[in-house]
């Protein structure tokens, strides 16, 4: 017979019986599961990224899922009563008997780290709001930002390492690639130095998401309005044409609304910077100018 | 011309031994690893002994890291753990705890796992009582509950993508299923990718869960499984022997790197035989060939193929390590051999069956068998055939060619083949390395 596994048995507790620490501390050692980078897993912190496998723990993009489920199943919450909103079955929680935790489609979308993770279950009142914690967790905008950074250096090191193995023709076009790498993270390192202007670039790029996202809105409404038409006449084949375009639109539309929360948290958060978040600056910060001093650029 | 093949690695997950010392050491000895199973017992199952490899979570934790363990079924971590044997017993200095995300791709070596069943452990014990559980407690939450482990765990060619992943594979990575044929299919089909030049090296072989749900659709086939040794199971897989009364249902895995002769001698690899021939066929299901009986015809067909593309001599087989499972099916094997091989009786040569120790180990078995196969070959020696001291009659003819206690003998030539569910059959000839 198959082996036996040795089997974790989850109690869930209730959330207003454990401070944020314990949270953070439950959330981590749940995820273990998911986490391939254990070096990563093992040191894990409040602000350790779920995901990538430079900094992050190594989950998978698709186990996401699996943490929201993990954080679900270790907890208890008084947020247990349904309240319909709209006609689609959706519903918001309010507080009810004690029981499982249930996290909402979509609010998990900002819970990038385990800190982020506890920030969410703040925001969404299953459990009282501890602003001495949040202090040390460091913002999804910084997260994304940091990230970007610690990409931006592996590339730059990779090119690095294989231009030196290169000979030649070869050799010369890896340097090319170091060369415009090199300027890039001096471009985005001199941009981490300034928060005024990593503001105002993350305002630009939700200005452009904005943007688009009511474009998409405005022809949802386009196409709701030619539906309405068409239905009073006749035409069988227009109707179903124009029920899976606006089917097409709102799935685009869902998608858009996801990215611009996202967007929308960055811009409004990359301008202020927590002594956290000036720690992981700096820190990504020297990374990058050694790696572009190595470049020799 | 064609490319020569060599067995450069050997990897073993086996009910009576795990790693290729501890198997040889039990096929030496004639140990069984069929056991008692008192959950099977519970389950009220005909047949209560099975195979199952003797390995713990500990053991499986001492070379696998902790955090895929938990994404892996049974059968990926027998494929993994026989995998990992066999990459480093072809010279690759393999240590996945240590971390083997940032090793280089190998894009000349690629993978042909198979699988049988697979799976069954995630599905009886994760995603049957997930949904049952996310239906009771919450209905209409849906398949929410289920994460997103299940697919990877239960898909056909899990065993073939975990073994990718750990090794870093980047040739053609992919799982064959064929029944109780599979591990062997598998080798044939690594044999010619190979040959046609598509990779230079590749794992295969074959691995099974040991799950009783693997093994409860034969249990309900009635006379398919042993029922008749639940209170002696090492008596139980009784291949060519007169109380032979159904298959031992197994699991297990093995791998196998094979190599091209150019390969292995550029790397200055150990070679342990050469595979010289290969082939798989099929009865069609005509002739006395059904779902569960081979067309014996299909079987001649399958063993004169492989001898007539290797050019050698059936006077020239020292050991015809067989299907043979201890099933009804015992004597018309015997009988295709004799067919197919053509030789005066006093000239047959030796017959085994490894299942009389390790009993069906299904989507593995071929690749175990071709295991036992290459070892008897390269350490020169026979293992016994254990559990039929009293021959069948119908294979009366041939008994003098079974052996019942260890040989030490040295072997030219080992002919191994499987036959499988559906008809299909295949067929492996190794020859000694000098």
């Amino acid at each position: 017979m198959a082996f036996k596994r040795k089997e974790t048995v989850i109690e869930a507790t209730d959330l207003n019986t454990i401070d944020a620490a314990e949270t953070e501390k439950r959330i981590i050692a749940g995820v273990k599961k998911y986490a391939t980078n254990e070096a990563n897993w093992s040191s894990a912190d409040a602000n350790t990224p779920f995901l990538g496998h430079i900094i992050g723990m190594g989950i998978e993009s698709s186990n996401l899922a699996d943490i929201t489920m993990s954080i679900e199943r270790q907890f208890l919450t008084k947020k247990t009563t349904r309240v319909p909103v709209g006609a689609n079955g959706e519903f918001r929680l309010e507080d009810g008997e004690l029981g499982k935790l249930r996290i909402l489609d979509g609010q998990d979308a900002l819970a990038a780290t385990p800190g982020l993770s506890v920030k969410m279950l703040m925001d969404f009142g299953h459990m009282a709001s501890d602003p001495a914690y949040l202090e040390r967790v460091v913002s999804f905008a910084y997260i994304s930002v940091v990230g970007d950074g610690h990409k931006m250096n592996e590339a730059l090191k990779k090119a690095v390492s294989r231009a030196e193995k290169l000979t030649g023709v070869e050799k010369d076009e890896a340097a090319a690639n170091v060369k415009t790498l090199a300027a890039q993270a001096l471009a985005y390192e001199a941009l981490l130095a300034d928060p005024a202007a990593l503001a105002e670039a993350r305002q630009k790029s939700y200005a452009a998401d904005k943007a688009a996202h009511e474009a998409l809105s405005s022809e949802l409404t386009m196409a709701v309005d030619k539906l309405a038409g068409a239905t009073t006449s006749n035409d069988a084949g227009r109707v179903a044409a124009l029920r899976t375009e606006e089917a097409e639109i709102k799935t685009r539309l869902k998608m858009s609304a996801a990215k611009l929360r996202v967007s929308a948290e960055v811009a409004a958060q990359a301008g202020k910077r927590s002594a956290a978040e000036e720690a992981k600056v700096a820190q990504i910060r020297t990374l990058l100018s050694e790696t572009i001093r190595l470049s020799g650029c | 011309m064609r490319k020569r093949v060599v067995v450069t690695g050997l990897g073993v997950v086996a009910p009576n031994g795990v790693g290729l010392p501890a198997y040889r050491a039990a096929l030496k000895a004639g140990k069984s690893g069929i056991t008692w199973h008192e959950q099977l017992k519970k389950l009220n199952f005909a047949c209560q002994i099975g195979g199952a490899p003797p390995i713990e979570e500990d053991d499986i934790l001492k070379v696998l890291p902790q955090t895929d363990y938990h994404k892996l079924s049974e059968a990926m971590i027998y494929a993994a753990l026989a995998a990992v044997e066999c990459a480093r017993d072809s010279g690759m200095a393999v240590d996945l705890l240590k971390g083997y995300q940032n090793t280089p791709v190998d894009w000349d070596t690629g993978a042909f796992i198979g699988c049988g069943v697979g799976g069954m452990d995630t599905i009886f014990e994760e995603l049957g009582p997930v949904m049952a559980e996310a239906e009771e407690q919450e209905p209409g939450r849906g398949t929410a509950p289920m994460g997103t482990d299940i697919v990877p765990k239960v898909m056909g060619s899990s065993v073939s993508v975990a073994v990718g992943k750990f090794l870093g594979l980047g040739g053609q990575t992919t799982t064959n299923s064929s029944a109780c044929n599979t591990g062997t299919e598998a080798i044939f089909e690594g044999y010619k990718h190979i040959q046609l030049g598509y990779a230079e090296s590749m794992f295969v072989g074959g691995a099974e869960g040991s799950h009783y749900g693997v093994w409860s659709g034969f249990d309900a086939m009635r006379d398919v499984l042993c029922s008749k040794y639940n209170e002696m199971p090492g008596k139980g897989s009784q291949p060519m022997g007169a109380g032979a009364c159904g298959f031992v249902p197994a699991g297990g895995a093995a791998v196998l790197r094979i190599e091209s002769l150019e390969s292995a001698q550029k790397r200055g690899a150990k070679i342990h035989c050469e595979l010289v021939a290969a082939y798989c066929n099929s009865g069609g299901q005509r002739d006395g060939g059904t779902m569960t009986f081979p067309n014996p015809d299909g079987v001649a067909r399958c063993i004169r193929r492989v001898l007539k593309d290797s050019g050698v001599s059936p006077s020239a087989i020292s050991l015809i390590n067989g299907h043979l499972t201890s099933t009804g099916a015992d004597p018309r094997e015997a009988g295709s051999w004799i067919k197919a091989l053509e030789l005066p009786l006093e000239k047959f040569p030796l017959i085994q069956s490894t299942k009389s120790m390790i009993g069906h180990t299904l989507g593995a078995a071929g690749a175990l068998e071709a295991v036992a196969a290459i070892d008897q070959l390269s350490q020169g020696y026979v293992h016994p055939s254990i559990n039929c001291e009293t021959v069948h009659p119908e294979i009366q003819k041939i008994a003098g060619s079974i052996p019942h206690e260890m040989i030490q003998k040295r072997l030219d030539y080992v002919i191994k083949a499987s036959f499988g569910f559906g008809d299909v059959n295949g067929c492996l000839l190794f020859k000694r390395w000098e």
